[in-house]
């Protein structure tokens, strides 16, 4: 019996163990045989105690073999299939074409695919494509695509569809919000059918992020240009378990199995088939107050967040269970560098101290987020926590460094210089979470002189205003890979849209060109890392909070484990247990 | 071997510490860092003999080298489960040596030890709680000190500890416990992320 260095005592005394389970019924003989022979148990000592043990279970059919993967991933929870999930949504639905969208809703899991995929771990791992790899000289990603996959309508995807897709991303014209993660990547072409090569310019260890994401979805792109506006809208054609049934504007999204889907072969889902529900109908439910009554009072299966005061209250509620996590977003204030002070880093310290995250957190969502001290969230996998050295809540610091930038208190308190008053004007979307977080803002810098003049307008007319030139605006990121996202409204070029607050760091601007010319994934991290302590120290934009997302199911509601970066459930793998 | 950590007060009656059970699948594993409990073991047993035959390796144990003895094994991807005051243990594990998940049932952690032990740790966590007070407070306190890919999960059951295995809800806890540990770890083995030029011409 050989025991393993350094490892615990098993030997013998786990062998004897074995054999008693053997006799006493709780282990079957295959078990048993696979047991043995992983602790070093040889094959004629194995065979004999069977013999010993008696017994002709048909557990045991063949000889002993070495221990292999000899399980049934189905068996996790044997899905029955049928039904209607019926799951409420905290937004609006947006048209659902991946290219042109800045927000993927949960159809976007469930209509299509990506060509690999971020496991829990953020491991790549197949989804469309079987394998891939750089060139040596890290200039061209090759990937090899699964074999005879067609979309809903049975058009053909293979890699010229998906180089379709990619090429029309990196179009200037055809306006992708995306461009900007895109923008080392030189072309796209398809070899053959399966094989797909992504030409980029340096090399560019983050392209698997980049492709990854919901945005980077492959959709059926001669249907897309056919319809043009009413693509997304009237039909979706992609290569996910379920179909496009109708969207609804306002009200809801309905799906139904694809019944001719050929299974996946992300080695993490439990479901290889195809779906098990029979459709998913999300709707959108906008009162806050309402989303989990309705929930509680059964008219829903599952819901995506809750009222953070809600959630203490759906806790307690026998029939269903809460899953919270930590969501790739943060929300932030910008401050416009031309305006006021706040082209000077000291006046950008002095905001970031007096702002009291623990407090937003606490009053605001009820604890549900973490404060954020650099420009990625705690939730991040690359989270650099360096930054929680700097700008902590100190009002007397924050205060030093207003004066030490020129800016003494005024009569009425509010800081003066040159004769001009630190006041300025906040814009806010009319959301009215944002409104409230506007208000807490304000009343903290209030604390430390200045006067904060809060606006709300609607969504469109707030992007408008952004554009145009703000004093200072409130923002909430989402994105799959926060540092991306963070380069987009940061970066200098990025000025003045969607760095709306017209930022400009040189150093930032380095630490940026590192992460994407970075050459492996140790590369990526160390970049991300470094940057992260220079948005920390420079400041490019305000962090405030990294906020959670919370769903919540009736218990009979399975298999359903959303994943941060997807920030929905993998609906294929999800079923009902309350069908006949 | 080192002793497991101090018996539980609660404990009916106690098993040897001395225990240790392999549950022999492929090369991902789950490493279960048990009290000393008679029934907890047992439940912990049932839960590691169901995940084998998923696929999944296992091993009762939270002696120091448990995890390189997993490896010894064959087991390259491991996730590490504990409930209740083993957390702490558990913890210990995650942070000395590379385990790839951990997954904590109604976590009790010292408040002292919290902050050094959950700091330096980015591996996809599950903390599970059911509906007591208490417990969701702990699994909130510990979240609030995480950093990276945390999970929350909370049951509709008054149990705590290794109870909400043997509770109501305890087949859902056995779900959810076996779907993380199935998403990180992977359900199938499957080639992943190539990234070199050699694997390429394998590919091609």
């Amino acid at each position: 019996m050989t025991q393993a260095s350094n490892g615990p005592a098993v030997g013998g005394q786990e062998l004897d163990r074995l054999v008693e389970r053997l006799r006493g019924g709780r282990v079957s003989r295959r078990a048993f045989i696979r047991r043995a022979a992983a602790i070093g148990v040889s094959l004629p000592t194995i065979s004999s105690i069977l013999a010993a043990c008696g017994g002709d279970d048909e557990d045991d059919a063949g000889s002993a073999e070495a221990p292999a993967v000899a399980g049934d991933p189905s068996k996790l929870s044997p899905g029955k299939p049928g039904g209607t999930l019926r799951e409420g949504y905290d937004r609006d639905f947006s048209r659902m074409d991946p290219i042109n969208t800045t927000w993927y809703d949960p159809g976007f899991f469930a209509l299509y695919e990506a060509i690999i995929t971020p496991d829990p771990k953020r491991k790549f791992v197949p989804e469309i494509a079987e394998k891939w790899s750089p060139s040596s000289n890290g200039k061209v990603w090759t990937f090899k695509i699964r074999e005879g996959l067609k979309f809903h309508s049975g058009a053909p995807l293979d890699a010229q569809a998906i180089a379709d897709v990619f090429n029309e991303i990196i179009n200037p014209k055809a306006g992708s919000p995306q461009i900007a993660q895109w923008a080392p990547v030189e072309k796209t072409v398809a070899k053959d059918a399966t094989t797909l090569e992504v030409h980029v310019k340096h090399t560019f260890a983050n392209l698997p992020n980049v492709v990854s994401t919901g945005y980077s979805r492959i959709v059926n792109l001669k249907l897309r240009n056919k319809l043009g506006a009413d693509y997304g809208k009237k039909e979706i054609d992609g290569s996910g378990p379920f179909e496009f049934v109708e969207w609804v504007p306002g009200d809801h999204v309905t799906v139904k199995r694809w019944e001719e889907y050929p299974g996946a072969i992300v080695p993490f889902f439990v479901n290889e088939r195809k779906a098990y529900l029979d459709e998913i109908r999300w709707s959108y439910v906008a009162e806050t107050a309402t989303r989990a009554l309705q929930l509680q009072n059964r008219e829903l299966d599952s819901l995506k967040g809750p009222a953070p005061q809600d959630i203490e209250r759906l806790q307690a509620d026998p029939e269903l269970v809460v899953t919270e996590i930590g969501e790739q977003a943060l929300w932030y204030m910008g401050l416009n560098f031309e305006r006021l002070g706040f082209g000077d880093v000291r006046v950008r310290q002095a905001v970031a101290h007096a702002l009291d995250r623990q407090a937003i957190v606490d009053k605001l969502v009820f604890g549900h987020g973490r404060p954020a001290f650099g420009p990625i969230p705690p939730a991040s996998p690359d989270y650099n926590d360096a930054v929680e050295e700097r700008n902590g809540f100190d009002l007397t610091k924050a205060k030093e460094l207003m004066r030490t930038a020129g800016w003494e208190p005024g009569g009425d308190d509010i800081l003066t210089k040159d004769g001009e008053k630190f006041s300025f004007q906040l814009i806010t979307s009319v959301d009215s979470f944002e409104k409230q977080l506007a208000s807490v803002v304000q009343e903290q810098l209030r604390a430390l002189g200045m006067e904060v003049r809060v606006r709300n307008f609607d969504e469109a007319t707030k992007f408008e205003q952004l554009g145009k030139g703000v004093d200072a605006f409130l923002f909430k990121y989402s994105w799959p890979n926060t540092y991306d996202v963070y380069i987009v409204i940061s970066e200098s070029k990025a000025a003045p849209i969607p760095n709306w607050q017209r930022a400009k760091l040189r150093e930032l601007d380095q630490a940026h060109s590192k992460y994407q010319h970075a050459a492996t994934p140790e590369e990526l991290n160390a970049a991300s890392h470094e940057g992260q302590l220079v948005g920390a120290e420079q400041l490019p934009f305000v962090p405030i909070f990294g906020p959670s997302t919370a769903w919540v199911t009736q218990k009979y509601v399975r298999n359903y484990l959303p994943i941060s970066w997807n920030l929905y459930p993998y609906y294929t793998d999800v079923w009902m247990d309350n069908q006949q | 071997m080192a002793a497991l950590a101090s018996r539980d007060p609660t404990c009916g009656s106690s098993a040897s510490a001395e225990q240790l059970d392999l549950f022999a699948g492929g090369p991902a594993g789950l490493l279960v860092v048990p009290g000393d409990c008679a029934d907890e073991l047992m439940l912990w047993r049932t839960l590691l003999e169901r995940t084998e035959s998923l696929g999944f390796s296992g091993l009762l144990s939270g002696a120091p080298g448990a995890v390189e003895y997993l490896r010894s094994r064959g087991v390259d991807r491991v996730c590490v489960v504990a409930a209740g005051a083993r957390a702490e243990r558990a913890l210990h594990l995650a942070a000395e040596e590379r385990v790839d998940a951990l997954i904590l049932i109604s976590p009790r952690i010292r408040r002292e030890l919290a902050a050094n032990l959950l700091r330096p740790l980015r591996v996809p966590r599950l903390l599970v709680a059911g509906s007591d007070q208490r417990d969701v407070d702990a699994v909130r306190q510990i979240y609030a000190q995480s950093f990276g890919n945390v999970a929350l999960r909370f049951f509709p059951s008054p149990a705590a500890g290794h109870q909400l295995l043997n509770s109501e809800v305890g087949p859902l806890v056995v779900e959810t416990v076996s779907l993380f540990a199935g998403r990180v770890l992977g359900l199938r083995n499957a080639p992943t992320n190539q990234h070199s030029a050699s694997a390429l011409e394998e590919v091609m």
